[in-house]
């Protein structure tokens, strides 16, 4: 203890433990704390297997997100170059849309009996 | 028991009253110091395997407890003035197991009012002598900030004195 009070009060007055325990205290004081260890030691005990499994099942879960994922992209590759033999797949699509297109316009004017004069003056009046 | 066990009861036996002690002259109430030694030996337990050794157990024990001790006193003063307001002397001395006369009630009446650490500053320099050196370990602060936390801590304890006076 220094002499920081000593204008204040003499240091002497704080010589004595002013606090005191109840009776018996550190005779159980000790008990209460192994006890208290043993109680975090079980429970580290039981955590440890608990933790390994969670563990076990992130990791199952995160494969079988990833498995599907690859399902699926597979699936869409496959599914994208099905019947394309050649490299020029826009080319042939474009050509097999007109082709469509030219189908209907022939089916639609044989339905009307329009022949094609007056088909394209009804068009151009739209 | 297991070994690792066995030899932890053994710290306990060696040095839980004098960390009693330190931990009661912190925190003063009798219900609180058995809190917070209770606290410091079950932190250090968590931590035993992470023990090398290089430093001496007690001060490593002992530094757990100082800083559990201010830890608790900041729990407390949240739960009592959520907002953050002034601490004020909420006469702990209607604990039974207090004895002091009336300049140590006054004393740790005046420590009440300091914030938690530079309460743990001032009690372990004014009461142990300790260098600010182990301080600044114990407290993973500066020497330099110690030294005016202490000062500051002087300060309000005389004013409060010459209030009360």
């Amino acid at each position: 203890m220094n002499n920081d009070f000593n204008d204040i009060f003499d240091k002497k007055q704080l010589e004595q433990n002013p606090f005191r325990v109840p009776e018996g205290y550190f005779d159980s004081l000790n008990k209460r704390i192994m006890d208290n260890v043993a109680k975090q030691a079980s429970a580290e005990k039981s955590e440890k297997p608990a933790k390994a499994k969670n563990v076990h099942m992130h990791i199952l879960r995160w494969a079988a997100a990833c498995a599907c994922v690859l399902i699926v992209g597979a699936s869409a590759v496959i599914f994208t170059f099905k019947d394309t033999d050649t490299p020029d797949v826009a080319a042939t699509a474009q050509q097999n849309t007109m082709t469509a297109s030219d189908d209907a316009f022939n089916q639609a004017a044989d339905y009307t009996m329009l022949d094609n004069h007056d088909m394209y003056q009804m068009l151009a009046e739209e | 028991m297991t070994d690792k066990e066995a030899r932890f009861s053994q710290i306990v036996n060696q040095y839980s009253e004098q960390l009693y002690w330190k931990a009661r002259q912190i925190v003063v109430r009798h219900e609180d110091a058995d809190d917070v030694v209770q606290n410091a030996f079950l932190k250090a337990w968590a931590r035993f395997d992470d023990f090398r050794g290089d430093a001496n157990i007690y001060t490593w024990i002992y530094r757990i407890t100082v800083n559990e001790a201010i830890d608790f006193l900041r729990k407390k003063h949240e739960q009592v003035s959520p907002d953050g307001e002034m601490r004020i002397a909420d006469n702990q001395f209607a604990d039974d197991y207090f004895d002091g006369n009336e300049t140590q009630k006054m004393l740790y009446e005046a420590m009440e009012t300091l914030p938690e650490a530079q309460r743990a500053t001032f009690s372990l320099r004014y009461f142990d002598d300790m260098p600010y050196s182990e301080i600044s370990k114990i407290l993973g602060t500066t020497e330099g900030g110690l030294k005016a936390n202490y000062h500051l801590a002087v300060k309000k304890i005389k004013d409060f004195f010459q209030r009360k006076n």
